[in-house]
């Protein structure tokens, strides 16, 4: 979903990039739905590295990168090595090209200086505190978390909703019974006033929760905020789930 | 033992090549120079990249090849006590509020604590016994020093602010490093310099040397090794925490950083030469060059050949590891190893 959801804001931003992803199942799957709807668009992919995953070092990565002459760079990398990732990108003086990165968690960039932190031009999300909804939510783990709500609070919480209420309508907690409860079910918890009001369910055919995705980019150094929680970025478009979901055929999932 | 009068024999010996060796080297600079005339500015890159990654890769090895030559003590815990160095750092930095440059010092000195402590507990009851047994000693301590990391600071990870003028790259006009990797490589030449000095023309060094050999003469003659002994433990600490200090800073500690990289550590060490330092110094920029130009060369071949699978995506993990099983097979004591040494 978050391939699909950053590629439209890629495709606007350059006619021609660089893929970096982790050599992993998801970071292949990323940058196969990345690359196709980018050349869908009319754009150009110049060049695309597998990067190990975890990695000590991303510096030959992004020598190769620099190399393509791409003047765009997509990081399909997730948690920390994104950091690092984003961190040699600086180091290397190629911060001048246009970044995106496919699974931004908060905290990743938190543990950055802010001046590095806002180099984030396009960013996918599936929450984050710069989401419009949930305020409550936030607060209570700043509050009793003692820490800046980032998107792992949100699923973790999200599980378990999703879990308990599907154990309730199933009146069992049989995982046969559970997985036909949640079969096709409209989400109507307070879990979507939390993700922004937009049409959540699961899909009945491969189990995937469609719910609504964003985009996001870096604040001004000067207009990131600490209190009463870290947001560092902005929310740029929302995006539907069914929009941005791959087909069933497209996933290749098959449930019989 | 770290470097005897030997040294320039062994070198001596690894230019005698035999043939097939000699062909290997000279396909080896064919492909390089290929690789040059191909993309000669992904190549500069990866070149420099290679030695700075060398440098980092060398100073991660040293306080383990210090421990593990001088000593015969496999150290795990290794990359536990490097991670403490960045972790300490980052509470110098982020908690107390001290400069970049205090906490440098600081937190080498803090894990040296730790190293002697673990030193006095632990490993000299462990001299002379079966070297896994310190191997699995020295694990116990890793898990130990790692679940205390997640207690006190948490599993996320930390990286406290960069100095303002160690930020950015600087442009060495063929292309541009991190300065701060640029810093990183002078503490580890210097790191390196200082060590072998210590070693080889100091008097702790020499007798330290003399009682890994013979003990019981060492100490016969009026040496007192146990406190020598902790001296070099302390050492070989203080120089793993040197490397999580100046890890932290660049990329931010986590609790699984330590695990990762002392795998790197032992291959390197692995490669130089158990009990050679200068081994481990050659074999650092061994990997770090092997790791970033064989991608380089691949790809180069690639376009040459016009069969893009030979530029195999991700191949530059598995580097250290094809280098170490090449080495082997060739010196099955490493580059510099020594008859001996844990055999």
């Amino acid at each position: 979903m978050l391939a699909n959801t950053i590629s439209s804001d890629m495709a606007e931003a350059e006619d021609e990039w660089f893929l970096m992803y982790s050599d992993y199942t998801w970071g292949q799957t990323a940058a196969d739905a990345v690359q196709n709807s980018l050349e869908e668009q009319g754009k150009t992919v110049a060049g695309r590295t597998a990067v190990p995953f975890p990695s000590d070092d991303y510096a030959q990565y992004v020598n190769e990168a620099e190399a393509s002459g791409a003047p765009a760079i997509g990081v399909l990398i997730a948690g920390l090595d994104l950091r690092k990732a984003s961190n040699q990108i600086i180091a290397s003086g190629i911060e001048d090209r246009t970044l995106a990165m496919h699974q931004l968690e908060d905290f990743v960039f938190w543990g950055m200086d802010q001046n590095t932190a806002s180099i984030l031009d396009i960013a996918g999300q599936v929450w984050g505190p710069a989401v419009d909804g949930g305020d409550e939510f936030k607060q209570r783990v700043a509050d009793q978390g003692e820490i800046d709500p980032y998107v792992r609070h949100l699923l973790g919480y999200m599980s378990m909703d999703q879990g308990v209420r599907a154990a309730i309508r199933a009146d069992s907690i049989g995982a046969p019974a559970m997985r036909d409860a949640l079969e096709g079910h409209q989400v109507e918890s307070p879990i979507v006033e939390m993700k922004g009001g937009s049409e959540m369910y699961w899909r009945a055919e491969d189990h995937q929760l469609i719910q609504p995705t964003y985009t996001v980019t870096s604040r001004p150094v000067e207009e990131m905020s600490d209190d009463p929680y870290k947001e560092w970025f902005t929310t740029e478009n929302e995006f539907a789930g069914d929009d941005v979901a791959r087909s069933i055929g497209e996933t290749g999932c098959s449930l019989s | 033992m770290s470097e005897t009068p030997g040294t320039h024999s062994r070198l001596q010996r690894l230019s005698e090549l035999s043939p097939a060796a000699a062909l290997g080297l000279l396909a080896g600079v064919l492909l390089l120079g290929n690789a040059a005339v191909q993309e000669p500015g992904f190549f500069i890159d990866q070149a420099i990249g290679g030695l700075v990654y060398g440098m980092i890769l060398v100073m991660i090895s040293l306080g383990l090849a210090l421990v593990l030559g001088l000593m015969g003590v496999v150290n795990f815990a290794h990359g536990a006590l490097f991670m403490l160095g960045g972790y300490f750092t980052y509470a110098a930095m982020a908690s107390y509020g001290l400069p970049f440059w205090v906490a440098l010092l600081i937190a080498p000195v803090g894990v040296g604590v730790v190293g002697i402590v673990m030193e006095v507990i632990v490993l000299r009851r462990l001299y002379g016994k079966n070297p896994i047994i310190g191997l699995l000693a020295t694990f116990g301590l890793t898990l130990m020093i790692s679940e205390g990391v997640r207690f006190v600071w948490g599993a996320s990870a930390v990286q406290p602010d960069k100095p303002a003028f160690l930020t950015g790259g600087t442009d060495l006009l063929v292309t541009q490093v991190g300065t701060y990797r640029l810093f990183t490589v002078v503490v580890s030449a210097v790191s390196v310099a200082a060590v072998y000095y210590l070693i080889t023309n100091t008097d702790l060094g020499l007798t330290v040397r003399a009682g890994v050999q013979d003990g019981e003469m060492t100490e016969f003659v009026g040496v007192n090794l146990p406190i020598r002994f902790t001296a070099m433990f302390f050492l070989g600490s203080a120089i793993a925490g040197l490397g999580g200090a100046l890890r932290v800073v660049e990329q931010g500690m986590d609790p699984g950083v330590g695990q990762d990289l002392v795998l790197l550590a032992f291959v390197v060490v692995v490669i130089g030469g158990v009990g050679s330092i200068f081994g481990s110094v050659v074999a650092g920029l061994l990997v770090g060059w092997a790791q970033f130009l064989v991608p380089a060369v691949l790809s180069a071949l690639a376009i040459t050949t016009g069969i893009s699978s030979i530029d195999v995506n991700g191949i530059g993990v598995l580097v250290p590891f094809l280098v170490m099983i090449v080495v082997l097979l060739l010196r099955p004591r490493g580059l510099f190893g020594e008859e001996g040494l844990l055999e």
